[in-house]
């Protein structure tokens, strides 16, 4: 998957467990842990509302890899 | 169409045909086979046949239950372990949770069209005279009530997976559980649920092809007549038409 996240981080700040995080933004305690995992890609809406509950924006959770290799990139060449 | 695109047209086009021959040839040897082994298998598969008449109540009684164990032990056994849980490493107890709950209903779910399409031969063998009226009828009333059993333990254990996800909505007895429980699936678990789906479906061509197969190779030695292409016709033709129609109003 081409998208990487820091949601675990953010889930262990606010001290919640994967079943209250999945509550507060409509998603499963299933989901939260694939996406955790890295083995889902939540839709927009989802990012959004997990970026709201978590009090940052949603580039701060989510990255994606493509954008990482062309910053690592830019990094090398300067 | 670029060069590159044609190129690949061209292979699949060829791949295709020698797919074709290839399945035509196979199809050519079977028939041939099944003509030379024609005595033997005239002999043979009539009185298989009989003796699978004979025996079918006997293996539904052993069916029912085995699939009566099997769902009861793997349902009693989910139970413990979620019962168990101290409250440590969440993320496995969940993923082992998850595949325990999965076990009894694949398992009541698989058992019930089993006993159903043996129930089946156990009608053909009373028709055939190979199978006692009283003890059809005693037949009658074990799938009945296995059937009954083997739905309250799929509600049992949807209560159970109910319990370690408090959204998820649905009686498994209620004609209306489906719709609750996708409704109360998230975007994961519907995308999910589709995929499945799909590949459930994409299996029937293949299903019911090797099925036309069987039935065309073994036609000069059983009974039956058109009804079996009819129904093995249905099944595939239904699904694809119901496939077809959905898609076309998704696209509005």
């Amino acid at each position: 998957m081409p998208l990487r996240n820091h949601l675990k981080e953010h889930r262990a700040r606010l001290s919640l467990n994967q079943q209250q995080l999945g509550s507060l933004v409509g998603a499963s305690r299933q989901t939260i842990s694939l996406i955790e995992r890295g083995d889902y890609s939540p839709s927009v809406t989802l990012a959004l509302k997990i970026a709201k509950v978590c009090r940052v924006s949603v580039e701060t959770i989510f990255e994606y890899e493509e954008d990482r290799a062309d910053e690592q990139e830019t990094d090398k060449n300067n | 169409m670029s060069k590159k695109q044609t190129k690949t047209t061209k292979n699949v086009t060829k791949s295709f045909s020698l797919i074709m021959l290839g399945a035509g040839a196979f199809g050519a040897a079977l028939s041939f086979i099944t003509l030379a082994l024609k005595d033997t298998l005239s002999g043979s598969l009539p009185s298989l046949y009989t003796s699978l008449q004979r025996l079918s109540p006997w293996i539904f009684f052993i069916l029912s239950a085995v699939i009566l164990i099997f769902v009861w032990g793997s349902l009693v056994r989910a139970r413990k372990f979620c019962q168990s849980w101290n409250g440590e490493n969440e993320e496995a107890f969940y993923m082992q949770a998850d595949r325990y709950l999965d076990q009894p209903l694949t398992i009541s779910t698989i058992g019930t069209i089993v006993l159903i399409t043996w129930f089946g031969m156990v009608t053909v063998s009373v028709f055939r005279k190979n199978c006692n009226l009283y003890l059809f009828m005693l037949i009658a009333v074990l799938l009945v009530a296995e059937l009954i059993l083997l739905a309250l333990f799929q509600r049992k254990t949807v209560e159970q997976v109910k319990l370690l996800n408090p959204e998820k909505k649905g009686d498994a007895l209620s004609i209306r559980f489906q719709k609750e429980w996708i409704e109360s699936c998230d975007e994961q678990e519907q995308l999910s649920i589709y995929r499945a789906a799909y590949k459930a479906f994409s299996a029937l061509p293949l299903v019911s092809g090797v099925l036309f197969i069987l039935l065309i190779l073994l036609l000069p030695y059983s009974g039956y007549s058109f009804l079996p292409f009819f129904c093995t016709g249905l099944t595939w033709l239904v699904p694809t038409i119901v496939y077809f129609h959905e898609a076309a109003r998704q696209k509005k």
